[in-house]
């Protein structure tokens, strides 16, 4: 320990150079946080990745079956009743979040409105994101069950097998936006507090007026945080969408989304784990592949 | 034309849009309002009209809320899990992403870059390929040490030490460009006074990254409060039960009996903590949000 402390001052580094104390410190507590993040996400990662060739119900033998797994998942319709469910919702919920993110944010910083009432938009916006998904499915639930009941002509909702039958996505959409927007927002608010006065006040001698400053200034400004929103939602929804939809509907085949499906193989009596991983890795491979050419395509689009 | 419209509309289109503000805040109220005062409205009040106001402020179905059920599945007993499970989590995340933003920040070792590469792409890890082969993982590890398949997963301190290590990479990406602000001079002046590595972590770094640490804190609080779909598929045992596992599980219960007031009032319950701590820490709560935007960007 001295003999380090002598020798510290003439190594190249300074202080920050490695020494017996800094090693013991990393032994202590970073390499150990490091294994067990290992073994509790990357072990996992590569497990499901490889098991996806086998025939397995998670504890037996096992049987190679090469591709098989995957082959079953693109002949199996319900997979692709999935995609089509989880494509359908990520679309419009981007669309809804994106228009009224934007709305609301430059509304609240672009228009004139009081201090204390943007800073009572901020609080109320905001609290969707506070709350637990389930608690978000079960008011939502049982308010739009309970306004099916309402046998009035203002109940827009009538349904003869029940709304989470007849028409789920379109509720689930908006649950779904419901509970992003406000997030997105706070995000935007302070990005265009960002953009420097010299640069409106540029915008105002040209002659432009309010909202021409708005559409030639302060959206080009906020792309890349539209982007961010985009690549968001869309990641985050694709094998998210179960979250909502496992409380909201009790994971029945009707709004199978790709999530559940994968879930659904891996946990339930179907002892297909081997199947749900093959289902895993597709899903993370779309997920990524259409994550990756939005983002592309709209930094090109920035680039313009 | 063009001055025509800068005259007339700010005005008007400052109030148009206004409305829409308005609108939205309604939307985003009016859901939580009608969760709020029905968990004080009687059964039979709830059964005529599910949409009135009540006519007392009938607060019995909080009672049978909070004590309508057996010692291992009463609502004390899931915000007793859920609270050791926030305590236990956030104090190892914390412990864990200090001490290793430091090292990567401050460390000159060629092997820190790679580690931070690592975490970098960690955070790229989609859960779904991560939780049903984590639970076959651990239910073998379970049955190999305790000759039991659930003791390991179905057990509150393994949900927390997995709620702490998969949160990291994020929580690591945002502290070490911090970490690498703090000036240099601190650490020597720290190692001329004599001060040992684990005193400079201590008294030099953990200080100065107080007002992050704080974020992270809140960020892991609601995130494992929240949490769901883990909770779910680990806790097997009602007396392990979170308070969002614990809701759902209790749900059909209520509903049965159209006992939906005491329903809302156990929701309305779950959500007070957060909500306090909302009241509390708005401000820093969204420059959280902010920070993760740098991040996730």
């Amino acid at each position: 320990m001295k003999d380090t402390t002598k020798k510290r001052g003439k190594r190249k580094g300074g202080v920050l150079a490695m020494n017996a104390s800094k090693w013991r410190f990393l032994l202590l507590l970073v390499f150990p946080a490091f294994l067990l993040y290992l073994y509790l996400c990357i072990v996992p990662m590569i497990n499901s990745i490889a098991n996806s060739v086998y025939d397995w119900n998670g504890y037996g033998p096992k049987t190679f079956i090469g591709a098989e797994n995957y082959i079953q998942i693109f002949k199996d319709p319900t997979f692709w009743e999935a995609f089509k469910n989880d494509v359908l919702i990520v679309f419009f919920k981007e669309i809804i979040i994106v228009v009224l993110a934007v709305l609301f944010a430059v509304s609240l910083t672009r228009a004139k409105i009081h201090k204390r009432e943007v800073g009572f938009f901020r609080f109320v916006y905001y609290i969707p994101n506070i709350l637990s998904v389930i608690l978000i499915s079960m008011v939502w639930k049982y308010f739009f069950e309970s306004m099916d009941t309402i046998k009035s002509g203002w109940n827009f909702l009538s349904s003869e097998n029940g709304i989470w039958v007849d028409h789920p996505l379109p509720l689930i959409i908006f649950i779904a936006s419901w509970a992003g927007v406000g997030y997105f927002v706070i995000v935007l608010i302070t990005t265009i507090n960002n953009i420097s006065k010299e640069t409106y006040e540029a915008a105002d001698l040209d002659g432009a007026n309010q909202l021409q400053q708005v559409w030639y200034v302060t959206l080009p400004e906020i792309m890349p945080q539209i982007r961010y929103i985009i690549i968001n939602v869309l990641s985050g929804s694709l094998a998210v969408n179960m979250n909502l939809i496992l409380p909201l509907t009790g994971g029945q085949n009707h709004t199978m989304v790709m999530g559940l499906y994968v879930y659904n193989y891996g946990t339930g009596q179907l002892n297909m784990v081997g199947y749900a991983y093959a289902a895993a890795v597709v899903l993370m491979l779309i997920s990524f592949v259409l994550c990756f050419s939005v983002n592309y395509y709209m930094k090109r689009k920035e680039a313009e | 034309m063009k001055h025509q419209n800068k005259k007339s509309s700010p005005s008007v289109v400052s109030w148009i849009l206004r409305i829409f503000l308005y609108a939205w805040a309604a939307v985003v109220i009016l859901p939580l309002f009608w969760m709020l005062y029905t968990s004080v409205k009687e059964r039979g009040e709830f059964i005529a009209d599910r949409f009135a106001l009540p006519k007392d402020i009938w607060l019995a179905n909080y009672q049978t809320a909070w004590m309508d059920s057996s010692a291992e599945s009463s609502l004390l007993r899931y915000f007793g899990n859920t609270v050791l499970i926030v305590i236990l989590s956030t104090f190892l995340l914390l412990l864990f992403v200090s001490a290793t933003s430091y090292a990567l920040g401050k460390y000159k070792f060629a092997g820190m870059k790679l580690f931070e590469t690592f975490y970098f792409v960690a955070m790229l890890i989609p859960s779904v390929l991560v939780l049903i082969p984590l639970w076959f993982q651990l239910r073998s590890l379970g049955s190999s040490l305790f000759g039991s398949n659930s003791a390991i997963t179905d057990n509150i301190i393994t949900l927390s030490l997995v709620y702490a290590i998969q949160s990291m990479p994020v929580y690591i990406f945002l502290l070490v460009g911090f970490v690498r602000k703090i000036n240099n001079g601190f650490i020597e002046a720290a190692v001329m006074d004599g001060a040992n590595e684990w005193q400079i972590y201590t008294k030099v770094i953990l200080p100065m990254i107080k007002p992050i640490l704080l974020f992270v804190a809140l960020g892991n609080i609601m995130n494992v409060w929240n949490e769901y779909t883990t909770a779910r598929t680990f806790l097997e045992s009602e007396k392990n039960y979170t308070i969002s596992v614990g809701i759902q599980s209790i749900q059909n219960a209520f509903t049965y009996s159209f006992d939906y007031g005491a329903l809302f009032a156990c929701l309305v319950l779950s959500m007070i903590p957060i909500f306090i701590l909302y009241l509390l820490f708005q401000k820093q709560i969204q420059n959280g949000t902010d920070a993760g935007e740098g991040i996730k960007g």
